[in-house]
């Protein structure tokens, strides 16, 4: 990476040379790595949204197998409840986002990452809940 | 309580609400809209921060729920909480590192510096640490 390559990542722009103005005389030493193109950015992100959905999933899966192997009390079941719902608002939220860059590469962010965030909390303190509950069950 | 000590309570809840809000929304901050890509390179790494919360939660889940009772009272709950607690923390900075690093990119500033990551591969580390010995040592007595 060069000096100029590098003060044009410290300004978060993508290089663009005006008309014209490109400079002929210097040339790349060895072979220079193509930048990304926008539609593998896009890609990339749809695909990292896509797993966290799976990631969750399994969350909910774990929680639930656990509550059903253990047969847990209705407290427990209370307690998975949220984590049910946590996981169907980050598959909604998921697939919000995965639509609106589907469409627009340079979708604004909205409240995706808010929500999702939010959606992660609640998942980790009900499902953790649910699971210690289980655990102090099953040491008794 | 005099207006004093009031002032300096009122101007942190301010702060607070103003960071909240670019929680929802970073172009709040105003500046101008980065390319695009690199909004979406800091999206992926916010969502990997997430994935790392969940992962934390699922090991959290796993050790409350297929580790054996070891004979610490309340090292294998305390372990699993301390994981899912983790996970809800990582969850929480990953939405706060997003958008300040957004706010960065929106004002042509240096992207933040951070030692959470740091402190995250310490506090793994420790508890990896913790549940080896306690394990190891159930194993030995047992033996």
């Amino acid at each position: 990476m060069t000096n100029h390559d590098r003060d044009e990542m410290s300004t978060h722009r993508a290089p663009e040379w005006p008309e014209g103005s490109k400079p002929e005389g210097r040339k790349p030493q060895g072979r220079q790595p193509e930048p990304p193109k926008p539609d593998v950015q896009q890609e990339l992100t749809l695909l990292s949204w896509r797993r966290v959905s799976l990631g969750a999933a399994v969350i909910v899966l774990v929680a639930g197998t656990s509550v059903l192997v253990h047969r847990a009390p209705l407290p427990t079941l209370a307690l998975i409840a949220p984590a049910a719902l946590a996981w169907a608002g980050i598959l909604f939220v998921s697939y919000r986002r995965r639509a609106a860059l589907s469409r627009q590469p340079a979708a604004a962010h909205a409240t995706a990452p808010l929500l999702l965030s939010v959606l992660a909390v609640i998942l980790a303190l009900s499902a953790g809940g649910a699971a210690l509950v289980i655990a102090a069950l099953g040491a008794r | 309580m005099c207006f004093s000590q009031l002032r300096p309570r009122v101007r942190f809840n301010r702060l607070m609400w103003r960071l909240v809000r670019q929680w929802f929304d970073p172009t709040l901050a105003g500046g101008t809209t980065p390319d695009y890509r690199f909004s979406l390179a800091n999206e992926r790494t916010f969502l990997a921060w997430i994935r790392t919360a969940l992962a934390l939660v699922g090991g959290g889940l796993a050790i409350a729920a297929f580790v054996p009772d070891l004979r610490v009272t309340y090292l294998r709950e305390a372990i699993a909480g301390a994981l899912v607690l983790l996970g809800a923390v990582v969850a929480i900075r990953a939405v706060d590192h997003w958008a300040r690093s957004e706010r960065a990119m929106r004002f042509g500033q240096p992207l933040p510096v951070s030692r959470f990551p740091a402190i995250l591969a310490i506090v793994i580390a420790v508890g990896a640490l913790a549940l080896f010995a306690a394990i190891g040592a159930d194993l030995l007595r047992a033996a």
